[in-house]
């Protein structure tokens, strides 16, 4: 397995009033290709921040995420939105999905911004509700549907297009356990089926234990 | 798929929270009635009052009433849509005269006070008063006719009906009439000299004639003359014709057709003086009425735009979640932006066209008068120039909106 991306030597901190309070300094660490790595540690150690930075959603302040031999920081308004939409998906633990839209449209919208037909955009949606166990809810608003079926369209969702890397934020961190052993079977199958790697920010030791690899903050 | 996906989701929103949009709808509804109607009836008395762009006044010169009946009916069949009535000039002289005349016919005869005459005059011309040729409407005492005067000299003579007076007419210097006045006692190469030129003679005042508030006027007719003989007499004299028309051209067309037309000889165009003066009065009236259309305008059209951008605020609220979950999906910002602004657009654009088309068909209930294209074109223009305003200031919130938008904040929770 090659490099998929790595930290080399990042730094970040966030302004508190006149302070700066640093969360994360020369933090170094290589994700590989179709690795799972899961992320624990306590309230405010720089979990999600690590997230934002492989999302390149913020820039690192020293340092460098390396995505595939480029500098993550470094990316135009463009590559950045390619980024987002074609090699990195992301899974968050209120789900965040557009609630006017039916669960086949939330699923399809990955696609259809990154140019995909509606066709071929709406079949491949279908096949990925059917493996998440929703086609049968294609059709349905998002707000009718429970907490863990939310969070199963989230994962179609961030299949739709293929991507080398999910970040997931405490993904099952908002559901009852059945639900959280539904969604993480279903996410780790799905990730092993496309070889996709994998970063979960999790504090729930059953799920950290899945993971190839493990970082603690 | 943006453009598509925002537009769908502004109309939703409409059609959800309908009340601002069906108020926007009635206030540009109002707007556009008004805006529309009042300048464009100002507009037409401003024009009335200085040279009536759709009106014109026909004169004949030898027409009587039946006469002009039959040929204001020729020319309506001929001339539509141009509208032809008859003066309500003439109307209102014979009816007032019959009963004046009557009356003169029956009242004694008594010599008024002469008030024009001077010491020279009175000594060749005993006669009470000496009007200029030119005051005569009708008639001519040399041949032994009656007179039919302008209401303003009647006035100054103080004469009433069955008072007879001395009328000395005065012709212009030189002229064929003049050449053929005798005085008594004098050569006509005397005559000549003293510039005088005038046919005097006794006249009974038969009628003092009145035309709503336009015209007064005295008839000096004969005795024995009947009223039916008066009133073709005033026909002959003053009938006229008004013309209204969609537009100038229409009216200039038909004044030449009617000039040009070998079986109306006769005819001649005068500007109406009387609808003048009437427009002008009311012109000045309404035109009092400008600053509040100014001020209603204005406060009018300020309000939509607040509306329209307090509304796309709201919308972008409504639709920020939306908005940053496509950005972390991988949308560009930029062309987000640009689709929510089209889609604004689209909504307000329809929506303020629905109530300009339902304005300005309301505007030709509610105002019956022609409205020129220009002033169409500037409330829709006004109209369209609010709409882009009020995108853009959505526009300038939503892109300062977006550079702010921190999307690890909004969907990772971060607070370290």
């Amino acid at each position: 397995m090659g490099s998929l991306i790595s930290f080399e030597k990042v730094s970040f901190s966030y302004e508190q009033g006149s302070k700066r309070r640093k969360v994360i300094q020369d933090l170094s660490f290589e994700i590989q290709k179709g690795e799972f790595l899961a992320i624990t540690g306590p309230s405010g150690s720089g979990k999600s921040t690590i997230l934002s930075l492989l999302a390149g959603l913020k820039r690192p302040q020293s340092g460098k995420v390396v995505y595939e031999g480029k500098s993550v920081g470094d990316f135009s308004e463009n590559e950045l939105a390619h980024y987002l939409n074609c090699e990195v998906g992301m899974i968050y633990q209120f789900f965040n999905l557009i609630p006017h839209l039916s669960v086949l449209e939330n699923v399809m919208l990955p696609a259809l911004i990154g140019g995909v037909s509606k066709e071929d955009a709406r079949r491949k949606a279908l096949d990925l509700l059917a493996d998440v166990k929703l086609l049968e809810k294609t059709k349905s608003k998002i707000a009718k549907l429970s907490g863990g079926q939310q969070q199963r369209v989230a994962i179609a969702r961030v299949f739709i297009n293929n991507p080398k890397l999910i970040l997931a934020d405490e993904p099952t961190g908002n559901l009852d356990k059945t639900s959280t052993d539904r969604v993480m079977e279903m996410l780790c199958r799905m990730r092993e089926n496309n070889g996709t790697a994998l970063v979960v920010v999790t504090h729930d030791k059953d799920i950290s234990s899945r993971a190839d690899s493990l970082l603690s903050l | 798929m943006s453009p598509l996906f925002f537009l769908r989701e502004n109309l939703k929103l409409v059609f959800k929270h309908s009340a601002i949009p069906i108020f926007l709808v009635l206030a540009t509804i109002v707007l556009v009635v008004y805006s529309l109607s009042f300048p464009s009836y100002l507009a037409m008395k401003q024009a009335s009052a200085q040279m009536p762009p759709w009106s014109a006044t026909v004169d004949f010169e030898s027409k009587n009433r039946s006469e002009l009946n039959a040929l204001r009916e020729d020319l309506s069949t001929e001339f539509a849509p141009v509208e032809i009535v008859n003066s309500c000039r003439t109307e209102a002289l014979v009816s007032a005269d019959k009963r004046s005349l009557n009356e003169a016919n029956e009242a004694p005869q008594v010599l008024t006070e002469a008030l024009l005459l001077e010491d020279f005059d009175k000594k060749h011309f005993p006669a009470d008063v000496y009007i200029p040729a030119d005051y005569v409407i009708s008639g001519n005492p040399y041949d032994g006719e009656g007179l039919l005067l302008e209401a303003a000299l009647a006035q100054d003579l103080g004469v009433k009906a069955g008072d007879s007076i001395y009328v000395g007419l005065k012709y212009p210097h030189g002229s064929d009439e003049a050449q053929n006045v005798l005085i008594p006692g004098m050569s006509p190469d005397e005559a000549d000299s003293y510039a005088i030129d005038v046919v005097y003679r006794e006249i009974k005042v038969s009628a003092l004639v009145k035309q709503g508030s336009f015209v007064d006027g005295i008839a000096l007719l004969q005795p024995k003359e009947s009223v039916a003989a008066l009133e073709d007499e005033i026909c002959t004299s003053v009938t006229e014709l008004f013309l209204f028309g969609p537009s100038q051209d229409k009216i200039m067309n038909t004044w030449r057709r009617i000039q040009h037309s070998s079986n109306m000889e006769g005819v001649y165009l005068t500007p109406a003086s009387e609808t003048y003066q009437y427009h002008q009065k009311e012109f000045m009236r309404e035109n009092g009425g400008v600053k509040t259309f100014v001020g209603v305008i204005i406060v009018g059209s300020a309000i939509a735009f607040l509306l329209l951008v307090l509304d796309g605020l709201w919308k972008q609220q409504k639709l920020m979640h939306a908005f940053a979950v496509l950005v972390a999906l991988g949308a560009p910002k930029k062309k987000l932006i640009v689709s929510q602004v089209v889609s604004a657009l689209f909504v307000y654009g329809v929506l303020i066209l629905i109530g300009c088309f339902a304005g300005s068909c309301l505007s030709r209930i509610a105002y019956p008068i022609w409205i020129p294209s220009e002033i169409k074109q500037m409330v829709f223009a006004a109209a369209g120039l609010i709409v882009l305003g009020a995108v853009l200031c959505q526009s300038i919130v939503l892109a300062l909106r977006v550079k702010r938008l921190d999307i690890a904040q909004s969907f990772f929770g971060e607070t370290e």
